[in-house]
């Protein structure tokens, strides 16, 4: 077998995404843009307004920042788990690409750099959304925001490679879900999209510093504040060394399961 | 001396304990329709798998147009059209589309691909479908397309993988002409199949394995010769009848007799018949065929007789 790394075949199993992706777009657009917009008219406009934060920061402004970091990344996330999935065991298709000239570090890599793209695509969608909102709720008020969307294609191959890493050794599609109901939703709830961390137990706040979540949620605040620090620095450090390394785990793994 | 494109010796593959592929040697000629027969789990898909340089080799020497698998798998890829045994297409694709795409796996630019996507689906009768979903496709457009889809890259071996299973009878006569057609344009094919009508039809030159070893090789109508002669009589008798007719053959051998619960299978081998001939031939329990290549398969991998 011969010596495999990764290739611009990447970018055409990228195209295979992009091509499917524009027949299919009313499916693959429409929830993550409903989804957030629900979200954030039933906990900014219902809860937020029992909600007291310190200062004078509306929990509006709190919240949208925190849904730009985690609800585009579900579509990263779905991608790792399920869509892996089905193009591995049910669909055939990484066995179709792996009889052609890409190898299977081709076929992973290209998958998670489509998932990194979904995320922007869909964070552009928010940050449309909360531009409408913004002159009743004041929600995007500098350019800034716009860093948000390569750090949302970081936080999207980080996702995607992880779960694709967990993916690689699922049996069947019920053992797929369960990283999602175990792993994601926990991570989902105590990333400080829907309160500030600070108020948790130590240990919470420690074990909260491991989820990636955590750290996108915490630069795109800053970027919507205008308020960059060098500690943001860390986080995104923890965020590309997350993706680098759960992208060669992934590969790893991936190629133990396909090539038998 | 012409090389061979495809070259296997003392080729092994296993999975854990679990031997495969137990050392076999075979040689496919440019320009030939080399044929792999075999039940299931014979090891022909983890052969193909190993040609097709998507599973590696476990010992052995296994060689695709003069390069070594171990070491040059893209470059063997880029010149093989492979389809496989399940249906791979992308369903999330159009007809077009899958084409399309796959062309651009082996970087071929754009307007090439394209020439090449309506050429092929030209060959196989799709055309018109061109812009249609997968799940409009029936079975046999489906497989069409997959072969289609194989030839884009103008690959120097197709490999296909039982190309027919599944199909019905229409649309397998019609894969069956367009390989006969690509192999009359010179294309080396490796073909795995349990359909001994299509191992007939399409295959210059064939191996039978069984348990992950090659039993015979050689071509069709010299195997059916050598291994069971010319002719089949198949008698639904029993008793009495079956034992009346059994005595009537000379005790000297030169016909093999094959006994099932319902049927006497009586193999001419060396001989010409002429024993057989008082029977009735209007006798509905008595068929006198000509020997297939599905009588050598039996012989040599069904009903025990190879455990004597």
């Amino acid at each position: 077998m011969s010596v495999p790394w990764f290739s611009h075949r990447a970018f055409r199993v990228w195209e295979r995404h992009l091509t499917r992706a524009r027949r299919m777009w009313r499916l693959e657009m429409v929830p993550p843009l409903v989804e957030p917009v629900v979200l954030i008219l039933a906990l900014g406009l219902g809860l937020g307004t029992y909600v007291e934060l310190g200062g004078d920061r509306d929990y509006m402004q709190f919240l949208v920042p925190g849904v730009l970091a985690i609800f585009p990344v579900f579509a990263a996330i779905e991608e790792g788990l399920w869509g892996a999935y089905f193009r591995m065991e049910e669909h055939g298709t990484y066995q179709a690409i792996m009889a052609t000239p890409a190898s299977v570090e081709d076929i992973i890599l290209g998958d998670l750099l489509w998932s990194g793209t979904r995320v922007v695509i869909n964070s552009v969608m928010i940050l449309a959304v909360a531009l409408a909102f913004t002159p009743v709720y004041g929600l995007v008020t500098t350019p800034l925001v716009l860093l948000a969307l390569p750090v949302g294609f970081v936080h999207g191959v980080f996702m995607a490679a992880a779960c694709m890493a967990y993916t690689s050794r699922a049996v069947s599609l019920s053992t797929v879900g369960f990283f999602f109901s175990l792993i994601i939703a926990p991570m989902f709830w105590f990333s400080g999209v829907f309160f500030p961390l600070e108020g948790l137990p130590d240990w919470l706040q420690t074990a909260a510093w491991f989820i990636p979540i955590a750290h996108a949620v915490e630069i795109n605040r800053a970027l919507a504040d205008a308020a960059l620090r060098p500690s943001l620095l860390g986080d995104l450090l923890w965020l590309v060394a997350g993706a680098v390394a759960c992208t060669y785990v992934a590969v790893y793994l991936m190629r133990q399961r396909l090539v038998k | 001396m012409v090389e061979p494109m495809i070259r296997a010796r003392d080729l092994v593959k296993r999975f854990g304990a679990f031997t495969a592929v137990g050392g076999i040697s075979f040689d496919v000629m440019p320009g030939e329709c080399f044929g792999i027969l075999g039940p299931n789990g014979a090891g022909k898909t983890s052969t193909i798998r190993m040609v097709t340089c998507v599973s590696p080799v476990t010992a052995g020497t296994l060689t695709v147009d003069g390069m070594d698998v171990r070491h040059y798998g893209r470059e063997i890829r880029s010149i093989l059209g492979v389809v496989a045994q399940s249906d791979n297409l992308d369903q999330d694709l159009t007809v077009w589309q899958n084409l399309m795409i796959y062309a651009r796996y082996f970087d071929i630019p754009r307007r090439v691909a394209a020439e090449r996507a309506r050429e092929a689906l030209a060959l196989f009768q799709l055309l018109d479908r061109a812009d249609a979903d997968l799940n409009q496709l029936s079975g046999g457009m489906k497989r069409r397309l997959a072969i289609a889809r194989a030839l884009v890259n103008q690959p120097k071996v197709l490999v296909l993988d039982e190309p027919t299973t599944g199909l019905d009878p229409q649309a397998r006569q019609l894969v069956w002409q367009k390989l006969r057609s690509l192999k009359a344009q010179g294309i080396t094919t490796l073909l795995t199949t349990h359909y001994m009508e299509e191992a007939a039809q399409l295959c210059d030159r064939l191996v039978i394995m069984h348990e992950g070893r090659i039993l015979v090789e050689g071509r069709p109508r010299d195997l059916v010769r050598e291994h069971v002669g010319a002719e089949v009589w198949e008698l639904r008798l029993d008793g009495t009848e079956r034992e009346a007719v059994l005595a009537r053959l000379p005790r000297d051998g030169g016909y093999r007799v094959e006994e099932t619960e319902d049927v006497v299978y009586v193999f001419s081998q060396h001989r010409d018949g002429r024993e057989l001939e008082a029977l009735d031939q209007d006798d509905e329990r008595v068929l006198r065929r000509r020997a297939t290549l599905e009588d050598v398969f039996l012989k040599l991998t069904g009903r025990g007789l190879l455990e004597e």
